[in-house]
């Protein structure tokens, strides 16, 4: 006996069940090869007129090739479109499905994600550090002296020793990894920080802030100003006007401000931006001298810059949730995210 | 800052287009807050640089609109300088504290108190302070025309002797809005025999300008602005005063307001102003002068200006050129810019006038630096990304505990010893105590999602725990994670979700059952996180497996993992073991047995399973169901 023969009546059936058109279709090719009096039943007949060893070798091809036909048939049967009949089960297809539960992401989670996504593209890595700070790295080496005025406007939480704090901005990693990294480097940081405030709808005594440090030789405004536009057009969207003014901070000169056009009066003025047209977004600025002093670098040799920015604004604006306490205190309910 | 444009106009000319106006002013670093309009007059509301003591005034500001517009800049009129004393014969002034840095006073007799002129109180009225009578107007009128603070007293109220000193313990005075102030050992006051008022923020009401003063003394001073910020605070004092003393102020600029002072006085005849003054100033202040290498320009603003544009924006800032040779430049800074220090705040003083909106926008052309992000930030991605995957929800919860769950505050792994790090000012009983593990919140935002009549929760957090231990403080990264089922909540269900997530060989911490039966698992993210390898690939085998169930009588107290430790280690074909039924002391394994080089017989099984029921029925004491 020919082996061949099963292989072609193997390569006919199956051509034949994948161009059937219909369930009766299919089920006269089942009843034609695989039913009782069918083909490959007729073949089975024929093996024990074998001898021994083309039995053994006869009887596994034409198993193979039986088993291929079912599994081929039964696929079809299952998939095939064809008129529903009275006897099919009908199935109302909107009807909804069997609820498969998925988890979120934090929405302050998703932000930083996506900030980092775009920074990456322009080289910058991403860093942390610690929480608990001390004031030589959260204020002093940032051009912070003790009686600095701006070190009103940041009252820290304190911590049984008068020296430690809970840190205050994200610049304590600027001035951690300034202190530590040799250059150059780009980096990113996102991260809690703490003040003393009095809890409301807009202020939280824990909150989350943004940061950016880049030091390298050669490094000027117009990158600071490259870098952020990208940032903030990435972000929010191409069509977004930007004012790049400048503005005073004590960790930065010459500094700078990044404001962007109010979305909700498309820069006319309205309650949201006071009548401004615009929305502060971020501060920022080349290194301050004195900053780089501290740190170990000579700032007539190397220049750096430096960004921050309250990240909890703008999870705020994209969730639209409208209370910062809300962010963080258990009322996100994850079923609509 | 309040800046009516009737004021401001009688020093610059104004371009006809407001917005002009507060768009360059903005740019220049005086964002614009709000403009008002109060009927034909317009006031517009500028946010001041912290650094910029000069702007804290009309004619401040006006030298600003002049350097941005390239206009003049007119000047008031002042008194011509009087003669120098040692001291005023009707007034004794004592200084007697290194904290005054100036202090110039005079004697006005026989004043006439009235009301100010309509010009004078249109003026301090669109600025914000209601008139009083004209004396006390024209301390305020020159304090926001000029930035200078400044106040008068009742001489015969003051009597023969005045000093300056820190105040003593129990002291205190009432002001003249009527509130009591009790003086601390800090504060440098104005006092005879009583404290006549805090120097720099606000004065006492027994010794202001009354309807029927006679005869005034007046002073302009300059005292260390760090303690006067501190006063300030330690007492609430938001006044006009002190919001300039805090800053650092031009010490040559109190002599300008005190004659800016007298001449108004003199212009409308309001008293006769004695021909001698007393000016305490150890230590004059001098122009200082700065390097300017116009290099540093393009180095540090990425942007070529032209030297000659350089210079006209230098002189049209009042910063005169001492020395010029081709990019070396040595500036001298006019005393009222007392911001302006070092080279790079010259850079910036050009940039600005010059326009930040004219610096070309650059995308980092430079060489990319190397990545220095470290390992564990992805690995917590991909941690969040398995979770998520897994249907729990992100959690980022406060740093604090609340009261009601400081009870569940504590170190979790066994090895930290410590104690919770407490905010020793906090501004409420929630932002007081530092979270020692992430269970506290998690359990909390559970329980909130309970009384939502959620049907489950799955939450995590990824975040740190804080200790304090032996005067240390310690931060460590965590994950928690925490489950609940309202029906048919069985451990196996968590466990199963661990499993998935860190292998079945992780380091738990503790396993902790609630009464509510929420499930919660914490462990230290930097442990695991160094055990987690990278993604392997598998191929299905070439090889069929064999698939064979076995049922055992398993004797009591002997654990699971043991069990399948000990089959495991049998022989390496065994690829998979699971249990598949269990009833009492009979547990049926399902046991997977495949080579990956050859076809197994059914002998090579059966040796491997003979070896499997040996050890069992020795090492454990299990008998084979037959």
């Amino acid at each position: 006996m020919d082996i061949n023969l099963i292989q072609n009546l193997k390569n006919q059936a199956i051509s034949s069940i994948l161009q059937a058109k219909s369930k009766d279709e299919l089920e006269n090719l089942r009843i034609a090869y695989l039913g009782r009096s069918g083909r490959v039943s007729e073949l089975t007949k024929q093996i024990p007129n074998l001898n021994p060893e083309q039995k053994s070798e006869f009887g596994k091809v034409l198993n193979d090739a039986k088993k291929a036909i079912e599994d081929v048939l039964q696929n079809r049967v299952s998939n095939i479109q064809y008129p529903i009949s009275g006897q099919e089960k009908i199935v109302d297809l909107t009807e909804p499905g069997t609820p498969i539960k998925i988890g979120h992401l934090h929405p302050t989670s998703i932000v930083i994600n996506e900030m980092f996504e775009i920074f990456k593209h322009l080289g910058f890595s991403f860093m942390e550090d610690r929480e608990i700070e001390n004031d030589e790295f959260n204020f002093e080496k940032l051009n912070l002296p003790k009686d600095h005025p701006a070190r009103s406007l940041q009252d820290a939480l304190y911590i049984e020793d008068p020296e430690i704090v809970l840190r205050t901005h994200t610049s304590s990693i600027e001035s951690r990894i300034l202190s530590t990294c040799k250059p150059p480097f780009r980096i990113v940081a996102a991260g809690k920080c703490y003040r003393y405030e009095n809890v409301n709808a807009s202020n939280n005594a824990m909150f989350y802030q943004f940061q950016g440090v880049a030091l390298q030789k050669g490094l000027t405004m117009a990158d600071l100003k490259g870098t952020l536009l990208y940032f903030v057009k990435e972000f929010f969207g191409q069509e977004r006007k930007v004012r790049f003014r400048c503005k005073y901070y004590p960790e930065v000169e010459p500094g700078g401000g990044l404001d962007l056009d109010c979305p909700f009066c498309k820069g006319k003025g309205c309650s949201v931006c006071k009548g401004r047209g615009w929305l502060e977004m971020l501060g920022c600025g080349m290194i301050h001298p004195n900053i780089l002093k501290n740190c170990g670098h000579n700032p007539k040799e190397i220049t750096g810059f430096a960004f921050g920015m309250g990240l909890d604004r703008l999870v705020m604006d994209r969730f639209e949730i409208n209370d910062i306490r809300s962010l963080y205190n258990g009322d996100i309910s994850y079923q609509i995210i | 800052m309040r800046v009516p444009l009737v004021w401001l106009k009688d020093y610059v000319e104004l371009p006809k287009d407001l917005s002009l106006l507060t768009d360059k002013l903005t740019m220049a670093g005086h964002l614009l807050d709000k403009v008002e309009h109060q009927k034909e007059n317009t006031i517009i509301d500028l946010e001041l640089r912290g650094n910029r003591a000069d702007c804290y005034s009309i004619y401040g500001i006006a030298r600003e609109v002049s350097a941005l517009f390239d206009t003049p800049v007119k000047t008031f009129s002042i008194h011509p300088p009087l003669r120098k004393v040692e001291s005023l014969p009707e007034c004794k002034i004592e200084i007697k504290t290194p904290l005054v840095k100036r202090f110039m006073a005079t004697i006005i007799h026989n004043v006439k108190i009235k009301p100010s002129p309509e010009w004078m109180k249109v003026k301090l009225e669109q600025y914000g302070i209601p008139p009083i009578n004209n004396i006390v107007d024209t301390t305020n009128f020159v304090m926001i025309e000029t930035g200078e603070p400044m106040h008068a007293f009742d001489l015969d109220l003051v009597g023969k002797k005045m000093d300056l000193r820190l105040a003593k313990k129990g002291e205190s005075f009432t002001t003249f809005e009527g509130t009591l102030i009790k003086l601390t050992e800090e504060d440098l006051i104005f006092v005879n025999k009583k404290p006549m008022g805090l120097t720099g923020a606000i004065g006492a009401k027994d010794f202001s300008i009354q309807n029927n003063t006679k005869n005034v003394l007046f002073e302009a001073a300059n005292y260390d602005r760090v303690n006067i910020r501190r006063t300030i605070r330690r007492h609430n004092l938001n006044t006009d005063a002190g919001l300039r003393h805090e800053k650092e102020l031009d010490l040559n600029n109190v002599s300008i307001a005190f004659y800016r002072f007298l001449q108004i006085i003199k212009e409308n005849d309001w008293g006769e102003i004695e021909p001698e003054i007393f000016d305490y100033y150890p230590n004059p202040v001098k122009e200082r002068t700065i390097a300017f290498d116009l290099a540093r320009i393009k180095v540090i603003g990425g942007v070529e200006i032209e030297k000659k544009s350089v210079l006209e924006i230098l002189n049209r800032l009042n910063f005169r050129i001492k020395k010029n040779s081709g990019d070396e430049l040595s500036i001298i800074c006019p005393t009222y810019r007392t911001d302006v220090v070092q080279e790079e705040d010259l850079v910036e003083e050009v940039l600005r006038i010059y326009g930040y909106e004219n610096i070309p926008p650059k995308i980092l052309s430079l060489e990319i630096p190397s990545v220095i992000t470290p390992n564990f930030v992805n690995q917590e991605l991909n941690l969040k990304n398995k979770l998520i995957g897994l249907g729990f929800d992100e959690i980022i919860s406060s740093a604090f505990v609340k009261p009601f769950y400081q009870k569940w505050n504590c170190l979790i792994e066994e090895s930290e010893v410590g104690r919770p790090v407490l905010i020793t000012n906090p501004p409420s009983p929630e932002i007081e105590t530092m979270r020692m593990s992430l269970y506290p919140n998690l359990l909390e935002f559970t329980h909130r999602s309970i009384s939502e009549r959620v049907e489950e929760t799955r939450f995590f957090e990824i975040g740190k725990i804080y200790f304090r231990r032996a005067g240390r403080y310690f931060e460590k990264r965590k994950l928690g994670i925490a489950f609940w089922k309202k029906t048919n909540s069985e451990f196996k269900d968590f466990k199963g979700f661990l499993e998935t997530l860190l292998g079945t060989d992780f380091p738990v911490q503790s396993f902790k059952l609630t009464e509510d039966y929420i499930y919660y698992l914490e462990v230290d993210l930097d442990k695991i996180i160094n055990g987690i390898v990278q993604p392997k690939v598998y191929l299905w085998p070439k090889y069929p497996p064999i698939i064979e169930d076995l049922s055992f009588t398993i004797p009591q107290n002997i654990k699971f993992q043991k069990i399948i430790q000990l089959i495991e280690s049998t022989n390496k074909i065994i690829q998979s073991i699971k249990l598949i039924d269990s009833y009492e002391n009979s547990k049926t394994f399902r046991i997977t047995y495949q080579n990956p080089k050859k076809t197994l017989t059914d002998k090579d099984v059966k040796k491997v399973r003979e070896e499997i029921i040996n050890h069992l029925k020795i090492k454990l004491g299990i008998k084979l169901k037959e």
